[in-house]
């Protein structure tokens, strides 16, 4: 298993700055997803590390291998990388059948004649296409035509994956079975994977690693857990979760020694003061509990809607110019439209950030 | 490459390395390789046609006693802007062009939109059986028409025979009618409405339907629809048509070289050709130079007006669903007249060019005078000094084979330059050596045909250097055809290619196929069956040029237009139309193979 070092990564299209100063360091075997909204810089840098795309500044590495180099002026083409690629297109060649396209890449390695249709019944096989070989992708269905995209990219053993958004065209169904499929297919391999998406979803499902990106930049590198629960600043807090977390604007005052949060129309007692005044609190809606009776330390809201959703429900609740969100599990409670309802917060899951640069404010 | 200025070793490296690495990839290898091309083939013949023209050439002794050949001087420009001859020389040909291609486009406007019209937004009967009749002048030469209108209308007078009409009726053909300007006009007119045509029922069938069905929800009468919205709609459609068809028949040389070579009403394509003919290069060479510059004006307007991408007005997409118009009453009138109008326009002169290619005396129109004689006939020293019928004569046979072997040489060597083409101009998009190949393979459309030719005159009848003297050869007739193309097949090679050469070549990239493997296996099968309806039309209109090669061909090359060309310049009228109906016959054949082949249309090629 080798890992990827990306250091100090810049890649300019004419004005615009894809890829801005990106500096990464992959562990062998990890599965890392590129997350982030459309156009921060992703696929670009999935295509640097590919060899589609020639950085402007830095370097790459794969294992100990230095790939590209703009001081040296090294550049390793695509095909002499070691890594594969699955487009979010496919790509695959109209023109040929299942098993031509599959060989395609195998011929050109140092793999016998013989041994190629093997490796190519093997490779459907770990996706489940077998006896696929003679059909043509236009004869495929858009699922089948993923997985055949995928076994040809393992088909040629690479010890780096590369997958561009590989499940963005599948129904919601098709995408969660492949999910596992893939994150076994990893494994079994014992490869390391990069994957972009811009479903934090996936991202947060499949990762072991996760990388958020915005407009070329690094906002943050993590575990799934972390990024969840320490965002490192509010477009990552912002970002990730379904449903999105609750922004509030606050300030944090001492009141008789304990520290409080003053959201305007209402306030709450808070762990430590923080290093500034005015922040941002980020509240994730299953953190929020909701009570149909007043509770102590609760503040009143008013139910501004209620969405139902099979497992759990959403309730959106009023309180001034305040709006918030809340998840909640227990499925026998019944929440009315605009009837009363007490929220009460814990402190420990409040995450406070400073509201002039956004970042996250540490706390002791 | 050479670093002026004494460089630290480890700065050196990189920067070499990258330039290396730059000119050594595959596009750019063939961007500059296309990039030489096109300067030896268009720039360079033209400079040296401007070269020509400031110089003085053998014969020119005779105008002035300090010629002297190869001394730099105005003398050829003077005699053609300044001097005695510039009236005949320069002015009334110019006005006549002017006035030919005017009359010409208003009345094929007319025509063609009208017609477009009426198969697109009406319930007349038949619209799919007019359409494809519709299309058929343009599958033919413009010159075949001419023939067939001086069979049709000749008098005694000029025409040293009498007519069809003349013969038939009894009445008198007036001259104005028979040759001239009027004829001239008419005839360009039944060749390019067929081209306006396709080219405003595209636009009309493009235009979103809910434009106009809006203005009909507010209460708007159809007609005020049409008044009001539909047609502003369509004006840049009307203005990029008139501006085509308008640069196209200003430097048309088939129906004016037929119909006013006799009366001696010319054109600026017949004048060009007269003084090359004649060896009077340099004001050949001038007249061409005034041709190419008037070409390029118009197309320069209609770039800007369309906007960039639009000099071809390719059209795609289904905009318009809307309810036709009903024709009621008009129907069943309307649609005589229209079926009358194709048969006058399309049936009629290839009926008449045939039927006289079977009269076996000239002037006598009755159906006792048939014959086959000038088809199959053996060689009879009574009749047409010994020449045997058409199919019998090997040099006739030749000549068509001749023909064929162009169109189809041409129609593959353009297609295969079109994909490498494609693919260079695609890979370096936004790149300016992509940008200069591009605008350098459009430069050949600028220029009219007949010119084009005096170009290559110039350019390949001597040898220079290591470029060998091509003139007279067949090669020089692939070349320039092919080069005439390359605006064309650029454009379908960028639009095919630009299908394949993105995920689908990084695909094979990624694997690790290097750039022959790639060409050879994905880009070039892919992008093959998108060129097939740019490879008939090319071939169509290969078969049918005249104007393009009529000064380059030598009686070892000559090809079945030029030939005709030249039976008709003599008394040979029985053999002129058995060779144009000959050639009709080819090409209707050739299209009809190659649909079979591929399944396509000219209209949806030129659509």
């Amino acid at each position: 298993m080798i890992g990827l070092t990306l250091r100090n990564l810049t890649k300019r299209f004419g004005e615009v700055i894809a890829v801005d100063d990106l500096t990464l360091e992959v562990e062998p075997g990890s599965f890392l997803t590129l997350l982030g909204p459309s156009g921060c810089g992703k696929t670009t840098v999935l295509r640097c590390i590919a060899g589609l795309e020639e950085p402007d500044e830095g370097e790459i590495r794969i294992g100990d291998r230095v790939v590209f180099s703009r001081s040296e002026g090294l550049f390793v083409p695509p095909g002499e990388r070691g890594v594969g690629l699955v487009f979010q297109s496919y790509a695959l060649w109209p023109h040929m059948t299942v098993f031509e396209n599959i060989a395609f890449g195998l011929e050109l390695k140092s793999l016998k004649r013989s041994e190629i249709p093997d490796r190519v019944k093997r490779s459907l096989a770990d996706l489940k296409m077998e006896g696929m070989e003679r059909r043509y992708p236009h004869e495929l269905s858009g699922g089948q035509q993923q997985r055949v995209a995928v076994s040809r990219m393992l088909a040629a053993r690479p010890e780096v994956f590369l997958m561009d958004e590989p499940l963005s065209n599948l129904d919601a169904r098709l995408r969660m079975d492949m999910r596992s499929e893939l994150k076994r297919l990893h494994r079994s391999a014992q490869a390391t994977t990069i994957y972009v998406t811009h479903d934090q979803l996936e991202a947060l499902t499949m990762a072991t690693q996760i990388v958020v990106m915005c407009q070329g930049k690094l906002f943050q590198v993590g575990t799934p857990d972390e990024v969840y629960r320490q965002p490192a600043n509010l477009f990552v807090a912002d970002f990730i979760g379904s449903p999105k977390i609750n922004l509030l604007e606050a300030t944090a005052r001492s009141e008789d020694g304990q520290p409080r949060l003053d959201f305007g129309s209402f306030s709450i007692g808070y762990t430590s003061l923080p290093s500034v005044q005015e922040v941002v609190a980020a509240i994730r809606p299953e953190d929020i509990a909701l009570s149909l009776e007043p509770a102590p330390e609760a503040v009143e809201f008013v139910v501004y809607s209620v969405l139902p959703a099979g497992s759990e429900i959403v309730v959106h609740a009023k309180r001034g110019e305040t709006m918030l969100t809340i998840k909640e599990t227990r499925r026998q409670i019944k929440v009315e439209i605009d009837e009363p309802v007490w929220l009460h917060f814990e402190p420990d899951t409040i995450n406070l950030y400073d509201k002039q640069t956004e970042q996250l404010l540490k706390l002791e | 490459m050479a670093i002026s200025v004494p460089v630290p070793l480890t700065r050196a490296r990189p920067a070499a390395r990258r330039l290396s690495r730059y000119i050594t990839t595959p596009h750019i290898i063939l961007s500059f390789l296309f990039i030489a091309l096109m300067f030896y083939l268009i720039l360079f013949p033209l400079g040296s046609m401007i070269w020509t023209s400031l110089t003085w050439q053998i014969g020119d002794e005779r105008f002035s006693r300090t010629a002297q050949e190869g001394a730099f001087t105005f003398f050829h420009w003077q005699r053609v802007f300044a001097s005695k001859v510039t009236k005949a020389m320069l002015i009334a040909p110019l006005r006549n062009s002017f006035t030919t291609a005017l009359g010409a486009t208003l009345l094929a406007l007319s025509t063609g939109s009208i017609l477009a019209w009426l198969v697109t937004r009406t319930d007349l009967p038949l619209r799919r059986f007019i359409t494809s009749v519709a299309t058929i002048p343009y599958m033919l030469p413009s010159w075949v028409l001419a023939l067939s209108w001086i069979i049709i209308f000749k008098n005694p007078r000029i025409g040293g025979a009498k007519g069809l009409l003349e013969y038939v009726t009894g009445l008198q053909v007036p001259d104005w009618l028979a040759y001239g300007p009027v004829p001239i006009i008419i005839v360009l007119s039944l060749h390019y409405y067929s081209f306006a045509f396709l080219l405003l029922s595209g636009a009309l069938v493009s235009l979103d339907s809910s434009l106009e069905e809006s203005a009909e929800l507010f209460g708007a009468s159809r007609f005020r629809v049409l008044r009001k919205i539909t047609l502003p709609l369509m004006m840049p459609a009307f203005l990029s048509a008139f501006i085509l068809t308008f640069s196209r028949t200003l430097g048309t040389f088939g129906t004016p070289a037929f119909l006013g070579r006799p009366v001696r009403y010319f054109t600026l394509a017949t004048m060009l050709y007269s003084n090359v003919s004649q060896g009077l290069f340099a004001d050949g060479f001038i007249l061409a130079l005034v041709l190419i510059v008037l070409s390029a004006v118009t197309i320069y307007f209609n770039q800007r007006m369309i906007g960039a991408r639009k000099g071809f007005h390719t059209i795609a997409g289904k905009g318009f669903r809307g309810r036709p118009t009903p024709l009621r009453g008009w129907k069943y009138p309307i649609l005589a007249l229209v079926l009358v109008f194709l048969a006058l326009a399309v049936f009629l002169p290839v009926g008449v060019l045939f039927y006289r290619s079977v009269m076996f005396y000239e002037a006598n129109y009755a159906l006792s005078n048939l014959t086959l004689h000038y088809w199959i006939g053996e060689s009879n020293p009574r009749v047409a000094e010994g020449s045997p019928g058409l199919l019998r004569d090997p040099m006739i046979l030749k000549t068509a084979w001749n023909s064929i072997r162009l169109s189809v040489l041409t129609a593959i060597i353009t297609a295969l330059i079109g994909i490498l083409l494609g693919y260079a101009i695609v890979k370096g998009r936004g790149t300016r050596v992509s940008r200069l190949v591009e605008q350098m393979a459009f430069l050949p459309y600028l220029m009219p045909s007949i010119a084009f030719g005096a170009i290559y005159i110039s350019m390949f009848a001597k040898p220079m250097g290591p470029i060998p003297a091509l003139y007279g050869t067949f090669a020089i007739l692939v070349l320039i055809s092919v080069t005439k193309h390359l605006p064309y097949s650029s454009r379908a090679g960028v639009a095919s290619v630009m299908q394949v050469a993105g995920e689908l070549e990084e695909a094979a990239t990624v694997v690790g196929a290097k750039w022959v493997r790639r060409f050879r296996k994905i880009i070039l099968p892919l992008s093959s069956s998108g060129l097939m309806a740019g490879t008939l039309l090319t071939f169509i209109t290969t078969m049918r040029e005249l104007s393009l090669i009529i000064l380059l061909v030598t009686p070892a090359t000559r090809v079945l237009t030029t030939m005709t060309f030249r039976y008709a310049e003599q008394p040979f009228e029985q053999y002129t139309d058995a060779l144009a109906a000959f050639l009709v016959i080819l090409i209707f054949a050739g299209n009809f193979i190659i649909n079979r082949i591929r399944r396509t249309e000219i209209g949806a090629a030129l659509r």
